[in-house]
């Protein structure tokens, strides 16, 4: 048995590019959509909002499935996690 | 066998995995900062709604928690979880983790809920001292 199925692979890799785009392009995001939270998918903005949970419902009430979506914050400004 | 990740936010290093689970279903991809100061793997609160893990259906932790900012944390217990990993050269690999630690804080103002949404989920030292662990200027990479 296959350790993922050919839909899982998809979704996967289209996570892994949605990430990769998120980041090649965060300066641009910070012009505009800073302080918020952005949902990429297909290489694109697809929603915006500054409450994260706001945005995930208004996600799942417009598309099936968010599973490949990147829901990531853009920042005014460069700070440091210590975790 | 290797796997490559990435470097993300303050140069942290980060992996994409697909998660998979029975109980409660989960089938979806999740990026998780390396941490090896983190006892065990963690999903964050903001992974948590995305994925659409229903609290109740979770066993809460009876064991305290508490992160950098020293505050307690409540934490639920997901298990039998498969984390799988894509591999340099082509495939996947599968770390099976009997527990997995979901995060759910209480923020008490707006400011904080703010902040706890910006913790990401953490691959911790329960998966991590299988693997040898080094950093490049791009990536992080893990080996056995």
């Amino acid at each position: 048995m296959p350790i993922l199925v050919s839909q899982q692979k998809k979704e996967f890799r289209k996570f892994e590019n949605n990430m990769k785009w998120f980041q090649d392009n965060y300066e641009k995001l910070r012009e505009l959509h800073a302080g918020e939270y952005v949902a990429i998918n297909n290489s694109e903005v697809v929603m915006h909002n500054k409450d994260v949970r706001t945005l995930i419902t208004q996600l799942r009430e417009q598309y099936k499935d968010i599973g490949a979506f990147v829901i990531e914050f853009v920042s005014k400004e460069k700070y440091e996690l210590i975790l | 066998m290797r796997i490559y990740g990435g470097r993300g936010r303050g140069k942290l290093g980060f992996i994409n995995v697909f998660l998979l689970c029975e109980n409660p279903k989960i089938s979806d991809p999740v990026r998780f900062y390396v941490d090896t100061g983190a006892s065990r793997t963690t999903i964050s609160d903001r992974d948590a709604a995305r994925l659409g893990i229903d609290y109740a259906e979770l066993e809460e932790s009876s064991t305290p928690s508490f992160g950098i900012g020293s505050k307690r944390v409540k934490t639920y217990h997901l298990r039998s979880v498969l984390l799988v990993f894509r591999v340099v050269g082509g495939g996947f690999y599968i770390e099976r983790v009997s527990v997995i630690s979901v995060l759910k804080h209480e923020p008490q103002t707006e400011e904080e809920r703010e902040i706890v949404d910006q913790i990401p989920s953490l691959l911790g030292a329960d998966v991590l001292q299988k693997y040898n662990i080094r950093f490049t200027p791009k990536r992080v990479v893990l080996e056995k």
